[in-house]
């Protein structure tokens, strides 16, 4: 092996320096402690250059995740897909109560007929229809009737397929004209009956006659804003009757007939032609109107 | 040899020690690549052999001081002498290898890293499994498994070794070595020889 030439004891510090260090390698741990010191000392001189390249070399190797990490971050995913599911829980239980408030509402109307309520979405329009996602499968017929939520009527089932049906909104123009009752008080024992026909902006518009008053005979308006307007049209299926048309928006003066005749503005509660979801009443012995389109009834 | 220029180099070199290394550990991060030791043997290729060994120390101590040892109850110590001991034999060895090898050779390099890795970290473990025989000793140390890794640093330092082969030779014009024909071709020179002996 070759030489190291390394100085010989006497006359260079470098044994009693190995010395020194063997003899501090083997020192108890107690008598150690200042060696913490210089340690810290050498971090802090050393810290300018290790951090720069710790913070270049994360760009390049990312910080490999640690086991308990690893089990953080899957119980984080997991508490918040769990947090997600009851949010959208919440979200149905909602969905579905209000529905059930829809139905209920619904199934109290004209109790006489005895009809199954059907939630349907609507899945498009095509021309003044919308088409919902509720054909002959569900027991949907022409002439259907079909609520927005059970007491709002729609309109009615003009066409149905084996799995869509098209339904004619009541505010369409080219909907027929319908007849309707204008309840006067909360029992509806006073009423007004009128006729009305889309007027193309989501509203309903029509002719009704001023009372005259027993005694004095003039005529009494007792027709105000806000007032209910119900169906009763032997044209629209028992299902149908008593359902709400709209609210009445204002009543006007009718000057080409004058007299005791009125016009009233009736709107939906609802734009008819942007619901997203409704309810399609489908009779259970599937009666049928003998009225073959929306278009030719209307009169009493 | 300038020993500012050593300072330096040793700075950058710990400091790749403390910044990088562990970035570039493969596995569960006990297997650590060393850029130090192709410094000590850069060091010791070239330079005189006083020089080499008070480097090879020097960087032992800096290990010491820069690598804090794990606590059975959790804390860290730092204990100052096994790393550097096992520096200045690997300097030592690295010493008596130059006159074999040919030092510009990037592979002769990084063999010799490997190996004086390897007798830095035997030694270290030796020092360190002597240490966990006092009673109460609150190191946790297990000496085989401790072994195996620093063999196991020892092999992966030759990746450093190999990619430092380079910019470390280009450093050698500015590092002072009164001598740079040792192991070389030039060492058939005479000359040479009789001036690297003076200088030992």
């Amino acid at each position: 092996m070759a030489r190291t030439g390394v100085s010989s004891p006497g006359r260079s510090p470098l044994p009693w320096a190995v010395a020194l260090l063997i003899l501090v390698a083997l020192l108890p741990l107690n008598w150690l402690g200042w060696v913490g010191w210089f340690a810290g000392l050498s971090e802090t001189v050393l810290t300018p250059v290790s951090h720069p390249l710790r913070a270049a070399g994360r760009v390049f190797v990312p910080a490999p995740r640690r086991e308990d990490e690893l089990d953080a971050d899957r119980l984080r995913e997991q508490f918040e897909a769990e947090q997600l599911r009851r949010q959208q829980a919440e979200l149905e239980i909602d969905r579905l109560t209000g529905l059930v408030e829809r139905l209920s509402a619904g199934a109290a109307i004209n109790t006489s007929v005895e009809v199954r309520q059907w939630p349907a979405p609507v899945t498009g329009a095509a021309g003044q229809y919308l088409v919902v996602r509720a054909g002959e499968r569900e027991g949907v017929v022409t002439n259907s009737v079909v609520t927005t939520d059970g007491i709002q009527l729609l309109g009615q089932v003009e066409g149905v397929d084996d799995r869509t049906s098209r339904v004619l909104p009541i505010t369409a123009p080219v909907a027929g004209r319908i007849n309707g009752v204008i309840l006067l008080d909360q029992t509806g024992e006073q009423r007004v009956a009128c006729i009305l026909a889309p007027a193309g902006d989501n509203t309903l518009r029509g002719e009704f006659q001023l009372s005259q008053d027993p005694i004095t005979g003039q005529a009494v308006n007792a027709v105000e804003p806000g007032q209910e307007v119900r169906l009763l049209d032997n044209a629209w299926p028992g299902a149908a009757q008593m359902l709400l048309i709209g609210l009445v928006e204002r009543v006007e003066p009718d000057e080409n007939l004058g007299g005791l005749n009125r016009l009233v503005v009736v709107r939906p509660r609802a734009v008819l032609r942007q619901v997203g979801e409704v309810v399609v009443r489908v009779p259970l012995n599937a009666e049928r109107s003998d009225r073959g389109h929306a278009g030719e009834g209307g009169t009493p | 040899m300038n020993w500012l220029a050593f300072a330096l180099l040793a700075w950058i070199a710990l400091g790749m020690q403390l910044g990088l290394a562990p970035l570039l550990s493969p596995g569960s991060g006990a297997v650590v690549g060393s850029f130090v030791i192709p410094v000590l043997v850069y060091i010791g290729l070239h330079a005189p052999p006083r020089s080499a060994i008070w480097a090879s120390l020097l960087l032992g101590v800096l290990i010491d001081l820069t690598t804090p040892m794990t606590r059975a109850d959790g804390g860290e110590a730092y204990i100052l002498g096994p790393y550097a001991i096992g520096c200045f034999a690997a300097g030592h060895f690295t010493l008596a290898a130059r006159g074999l090898v040919i030092k510009r050779n990037p592979i002769a390099f990084t063999v010799l890293c490997v190996l004086a890795s390897a007798v830095a970290g035997v030694v270290a473990v030796a020092f360190f499994t002597a240490r966990s025989l006092y009673p109460g000793d609150p190191i946790a140390w297990t000496p085989g498994t401790e072994l195996l890794n620093r063999l196991g640093s020892a092999l992966f330092t030759s990746v450093f070794a190999l990619v430092l082969s380079l910019p470390l030779a280009l450093l050698t014009p500015f590092m002072g070595f009164a001598h740079s024909g040792y192991g070389t071709h030039h060492h058939a020179s005479g000359g040479g020889r009789a001036a690297a002996r003076r200088h030992y």
